[in-house]
């Protein structure tokens, strides 16, 4: 077989089908942005160890310029204060200069780093059921063993629980992480009342899954508890795509040409592809590859970009792909009345252990929750909310740290015409905008009230409160879960692709990433997205 | 090439400036310095120990004699100035010399280079004893028998010259002070100027017995010059300009130092510059030099927006300390001071004020123990994007990011529910009370100031 791939993103989808199709004999060559990412400043050392210990701790927590603190009063500081991107992991988030875009109702975030998006992941990694995958092609039984196959590849922790109604159960699940006191405090109670919070309020918690290593797993250490999660994990038992791409480097078979990023695709009359012209991040030169097939792994926006690019080439026109989606995202903190004076302990896990799930009448509509205890995040963005001076807010928050958690909680969205990705014509260097706009689906605001009533009442039968005022309605955009603008259909039409991911515009093109996705269910759509991705390599190619 | 170099006065104002630029330039050659107080003297950063920090007197040769093995090139730079006795100049700058000049002879030195002053060639040093013993010791270096060059700087201008902080002295609004009618000629130069003509001379190995007079590029009256300070100072012209009549002065000066009043702040000598020429007489290698040195505008400019940098970060080193103490308890260290110092100068929102009641809030934070927390509270609920605050989360943020201070948003030990509930009872009073007072106090003052804009807007 010498059948060439071209696969232009080194994303989560990207590396999970590129390593598939190597294994079958494929030859492979990806193209790629691929902003690299700094090398783990002293991986030995703890959180605190790092403040003690490094050169210039400000520097590395806040930023060379501080553009991690976060100012009252000021808006511009939009990431800092929404995503919490510390400096080590901003290269995550960087864009080059020839990519530029406008966008109504959406607050996007892009990615050109090597691995893309999921380099700042927090491995919330939960497989999708029959409810929700109902407007796709294919139901659950066809990606069971793609989401065994995954689950192996990058190490998913988790257990049989409550959350086992909603979250498929995968046989290579690796053994749940050990809680942190708040997180084994929020549990323990919840199996004295489950049947309660069930029956009220059809809430149900377990342990999330997460893509981290309980156990050591090709070379990557398990996790060693050192507390710095949020600025990077600095053994890898944290999985990111960067993992997949270094394993793929080892195939003869593969070609790797960082630095370019993709324009469009250069299509004949008869809707052939025949080359992609991508130009250098070095020098700006144009450069055009050829290969048999052609795959769009770049990720949803970026993806759609080239998708547009290429039939604005071949036809001169510009096309709107509709129904984009994206998970609308709540933050709601909380107290733990029962962890109030434990003592501070930075060496735990960070990102969430605890999943919740809220059943809807219609069971799409499940509203899913991650629940994180606060221990090492930033805390002068809280500190200036609290309604007390900067003193006082320090002490009270050194006093009640260690009960505090927020849960994030995310609701589904529906691939619909209003909400559209296109392109503005070509400025004068030859590069098109790209333009996204979108709205919320009516009747989310009685969703979200409805949905935080239940949480504030099943939080306070656990013995915790939600602290008023403090619950935070993100914008669109903030979950990074974008997908719907390329959906796969099972009858042939324009901007859409087939059961296989195929383009129905251009027959050697396929589309791996996020785009396809015609249903966005609540839960993060990640690790779907990498079985969806091996399932194309396993069954189309 | 010069490979060790022995410095004496590397301590000094004119030692600091050249060690740490030859540091950068050479880091290739080793130096020895002479320092009279080594607990006191911290050498500039280096690489692999290249300053050797010799403890010892020039007056008390013994104690550096053995630091000289070696040593190819000796920089003389230690010397009196300023007002001190006269026993005090000749006993260093005449008799440490000759000592000096001495063991280096012994010692096997290969050459001297001597910072002397263009105050030697005043056509009058009768009552100026320090030039008179710089006069002394520029024989001696010219009699010595080791190949030497001397070098006479005239005035010499930067933030830690002597004369930098005498002369801003007498040109202060709203007046300019003169002695006389400050006609007499100068030719200033900048301190980083005279200190790459010194690294020249050491590198290139120029050491033919001569002596250099150096000055700036330009010549100019000492009225012009401080003229210029004064208007790199202000923007503006002085109203006025008061002449005290220097003959008179320097007269009674004479005669309180000759009846043995040596603890005057100022010596008559010192005057001499307002009365004689300090001019350099042209001489090659000085005018190689002059193209790549600063004129008088640029050194003025130059040193007035170092000293406006400087003043800003003593206010904001006090403020980050104020801020540590009023935060977490405990004053924060050197590190953290930077960084705030760094996060200040570098935040845009942060260097200017919004209005006048923002200003004054900071002025009332800058009061401290009291001001501070009551600042703070208005702050809190009346004012939210106040400058303070801002400054405020800024501290804080260093401070949780860095040891030791990051501890003190972590609490160590296990506490029980009511022993926590009862500190926040506490917090929560005290929080009260404070805004109680910061209400009564600072909000009457907020409403007249929001009310003055507003009529004020409606006048415009």
């Amino acid at each position: 077989m010498n059948k060439r791939l071209l696969v232009v993103g080194s994303g989560a989808s990207g590396v999970h089908f590129a390593l598939s199709t190597l294994r079958k004999g494929y030859q492979v060559t990806m193209l790629d942005v691929a902003l690299p990412k700094p090398p783990a400043a002293c991986p030995e050392e703890t959180l605190d160890g790092l403040k003690d210990h490094l050169s210039d701790p400000v520097e590395y927590f806040l930023g060379e310029g501080n553009e991690s603190i976060v100012l009252p009063g000021t808006s511009d500081n939009y990431r800092a204060r929404y995503f919490g991107i510390p400096p080590s992991r901003s290269y995550v988030f960087e864009s080059p200069k020839a990519f530029s875009y406008e966008a109504s109702g959406f607050e996007p975030l892009f990615s050109f780093a090597r691995g893309g998006l999921a380099e700042a992941w927090t491995g919330g990694a939960y497989p999708l059921e029959d409810h929700d995958l109902r407007d796709f092609p294919f139901g659950y039984e066809t990606l069971e063993k793609y989401y065994e196959e995954v689950t192996q590849r990058i190490g998913i922790n988790g257990t049989a629980d409550d959350l086992t109604r909603f979250l498929p159960l995968q046989k290579a699940l690796m053994a749940p992480l050990d809680l942190d006191e708040n997180s084994k405090d929020l549990i323990e109670r919840y199996q004295g009342k489950r049947s309660l919070l069930a029956k009220k309020f059809r809430c149900y918690i377990g342990r999330s899954r997460v893509a981290t290593l309980s156990r050591e797993q090709d070379g990557r250490g398990e996790c060693t508890y050192c507390g710095r999660c949020l600025w990077g994990c600095p053994n890898e038992s944290l999985y990111t795509p960067s993992i997949t791409l270094q394993a793929c480097l080892q195939f003869p078979n593969f070609t790797y040409l960082p630095g370019l990023m993709a324009n469009y695709f250069i299509a004949d009359s008869q809707q052939h592809l025949t080359g992609i012209a991508a130009e250098s991040l070095v020098d700006g030169q144009r450069h055009t590859f050829q290969a048999d097939t052609y795959v769009l792994a770049a990720g949803t926006l970026c993806s759609s970009k080239i998708y547009l690019d290429t039939l604005f080439k071949a036809t001169g026109e510009i096309q709107k792909l509709t129904g984009l989606m994206d998970n609308r995202q709540v933050l709601v903190p909380f107290i733990n009345l029962h962890c109030i004076g434990n003592g501070y302990a930075g060496d735990r896990y960070q990102y969430h252990q605890l999943g919740l799930g809220l059943e809807m009448d219609d069971p799409a509509e499940y509203v899913h929750g991650q629940i994180t205890t606060l221990k090492t995040a930033q805390t002068h963005p809280l500190l200036q909310l609290m309604p007390l001076d900067l003193r006082s807010a320090i002490k009270v928050y050194q006093l009640l740290r260690t009960s505090l958690g927020v849960v994030n909680l995310s609701f589904h969205d529906t691939r619909r015409p209003e909400n559209f990705l296109s392109i503005t014509p070509e400025d004068k260097s030859g590069h098109t905008k790209l333009s996204i706009q979108y709205r919320p689906r009516k009747g989310q605001g009685q969703s979200i009230n409805l949905a935080l009533k239940r949480l504030r009442g099943a939080l306070a039968e656990l013995g915790s409160f939600v602290v008023p005022g403090m619950t935070v309605i993100r914008p669109m955009g903030s979950s990074l879960h974008y997908s719907g603008t390329l959906g796969m259909s099972e009858q042939p039409k324009p901007l859409h692709t087939s059961k296989f991911c195929q383009s129905y515009d251009f027959e050697n093109l396929y589309v791996v990433d996020g785009s396809v996705i015609p249903f966005l269910p609540a839960k993060n759509i990640t690790l779907t997205l990498m079985a969806n991705a091996v399932r194309v390599a396993e069954e189309a190619f | 090439m010069s490979k060790l170099i022995f410095i004496t006065g590397a301590s000094g104002y004119i030692g600091r400036l050249l060690l740490s630029k030859i540091l950068q330039e050479e880091p290739g050659w080793k130096y020895r310095v002479l320092a009279r107080y080594p607990e006191e003297y911290s050498p500039p950063a280096q690489q692999d120990n290249t300053v050797e920090v010799v403890a010892g007197d020039l007056l008390r040769p013994e104690t550096y004699a053995q630091a000289l093995a070696g040593v190819d090139t000796v920089v003389h730079l230690a010397a009196v100035t300023g007002a001190k006795s006269r026993d005090d100049y000749f006993r260093v700058n005449q008799y440490g010399t000759a000592r000096l000049v001495q063991c280096c002879r012994d010692a096997g030195v290969q050459r001297i280079l001597h910072i002397s002053t263009i105050a030697v060639k005043y056509p009058d040093i009768s009552g100026y004893p320090y030039a008179q013993s710089k006069a002394a010791a520029e024989e001696i270096i010219k009699t010595g028998g080791i190949p030497f060059s001397i070098v006479r700087p005239t005035i010499v201008w930067g933030l830690g010259s002597p004369t930098y902080a005498k002369l801003n002295q007498l040109a202060r609004p709203p007046a300019l002070i003169t002695f006389g009618r400050a006609t007499a000629q100068i030719q200033p130069i900048f301190e980083a100027d005279l200190v790459a003509f010194l690294i020249l001379i050491l590198r290139q190995q120029i050491f033919a017995n001569e002596t250099y007079d150096l000055g700036g590029p330009e010549r100019l009256s000492f009225e012009a010059f401080l003229r210029q300070i004064y208007i790199g100072k202000t923007g503006t012209e002085p109203r006025f300009i008061i002449r005290v009549p220097v003959n008179l002065i320097y007269s009674g000066l004479s005669k309180i130092e000759q009846r043995g009043g040596d603890r005057l702040p100022v010596k008559s000598g010192q005057l001499s510059a307002f009365m004689f020429d300090s001019i350099a007489q042209e001489n090659p290698l000085f005018a190689s030099q002059k193209a790549n040195m600063l004129d008088v505008r640029q050194m003025i400019m130059t040193t007035h927006s170092a000293a406006v940098n400087r003043n800003a970060c003593t206010q904001l080193t006090r403020e980050a300390r104020l801020f540590g103490r009023y935060l977490v308890g405990q004053s924060p260290d050197e590190y953290i001071q930077d960084k705030y110092v760094q996060a200040s100068t570098a935040i845009s929102c942060l260097t200017t004020p919004l209005d006048g009641f923002d200003r004054f809030c900071l002025r009332v934070a800058s009061m401290g123990t009291l001001g501070l927390p009551l600042a703070d509270t208005y702050c809190t609920y009346f004012y939210k994007n106040a400058t303070l605050r801002k400054k405020l989360v800024v501290m804080t943020a260093i401070l949780e990011n860095a040891g030791p201070t990051f501890r003190c948003f972590q609490s160590q030990r296990k506490r029980s529910f009511l022993a926590v509930m009862f500190s926040l009872g506490i917090i929560g009073l005290a929080a009260g009370f404070s805004l109680l007072l910061a209400g009564l106090s600072l909000g009457p003052l907020h409403l007249a100031a929001s009310l003055l804009r507003k009529t004020k807007g409606g006048k415009t």
